[in-house]
């Protein structure tokens, strides 16, 4: 840690889908908490993770929120540091502008690198 | 070094919560610091006081909350998520008028926050999940 860094560096590492279970919605609280608390928090979206940011999403056939209200609610809290692994959205033919969210795509050896800057991880 | 335990998983339905447990005992018997033990998502069940396991199968709740009590530890259970999964602490039972709390002494109801302020305060954070 060097004494220029005001905020920890915390990555919040979201590897799940949406809607069945509970991960999804929970690493998305815990990434505005941590804006709450003026951290300097970034998100990666990995794996099925990457299904979270689908545009589009039509969630009231499972009684749950729409995860991407909550979503759109990053940006104004000041978390706009997003992450996607290329091959995730490959593997599902998924296209990054089809993606409700501005992301920075990554190849598997950069996202390595970026796991590896971080201070703490927060896996979902 | 200091460490805080991240445990999502709950008793009977994940081993990760056994996993925590003995991680933090090994972290202990070593001379580190549990800066803080939170509990989240389903880890939340690591607190209540009504679990009744067989006989032959160990009480996880009542085992963590003698370990919290032995090492005088800061546990903390997310409420947003112990409110959703029904483990209610005195208060908050009170406040929903609900008929019976049934959360564990020395586990304490609070928010996220307090998984954030220990992420910057401890040198690692590791995380038990499914």
């Amino acid at each position: 840690m060097t004494d220029n860094a005001p905020a920890a560096s915390l990555l919040i590492h979201c590897t799940t889908a949406p809607y069945g279970n509970s991960r999804a919605r929970d690493a998305i609280d815990a990434a505005l908490a941590g804006a709450v608390f003026d951290q300097n928090i970034q998100l990666l979206f990995s794996g099925d993770g990457v299904l979270q940011l689908l545009n589009n999403q039509n969630s009231s056939a499972l009684a749950q929120k729409n995860i991407q209200n909550l979503l759109s609610v990053l940006t104004i809290y000041g978390i706009d540091t997003i992450y996607t692994q290329h091959s995730a959205l490959q593997q599902r033919g998924i296209p990054a502008h089809a993606l409700t969210l501005a992301t920075t795509v990554l190849s598997d050896d950069e996202m390595g690198q970026l796991l590896d800057q971080q201070q703490h991880i927060f896996s979902f | 070094m200091k460490f805080t335990l991240a445990i999502y998983g709950a008793p009977a339905s994940s081993q990760s919560a056994y996993t925590a447990l003995q991680f933090a005992r090994a972290l202990v018997a070593q001379g580190h610091t549990i800066y803080r033990l939170f509990f989240y998502a389903d880890g939340i069940h690591n607190s209540s006081l009504l679990a009744t396991p067989p006989q032959d199968e160990i009480n996880l709740p009542e085992q963590w909350q003698q370990f919290i009590s032995d090492h005088q530890l800061d546990a903390v259970v997310c409420i947003a998520a112990a409110l959703r999964r029904g483990v209610l602490d005195q208060t908050e039972a009170a406040r929903y008028d609900k008929p019976v709390a049934n959360m564990r002494d020395n586990f304490e109801l609070s928010g996220l926050g307090q998984l954030i302020e220990a992420a910057v305060n401890s040198d690692r954070v590791i995380t038990f999940g499914n």
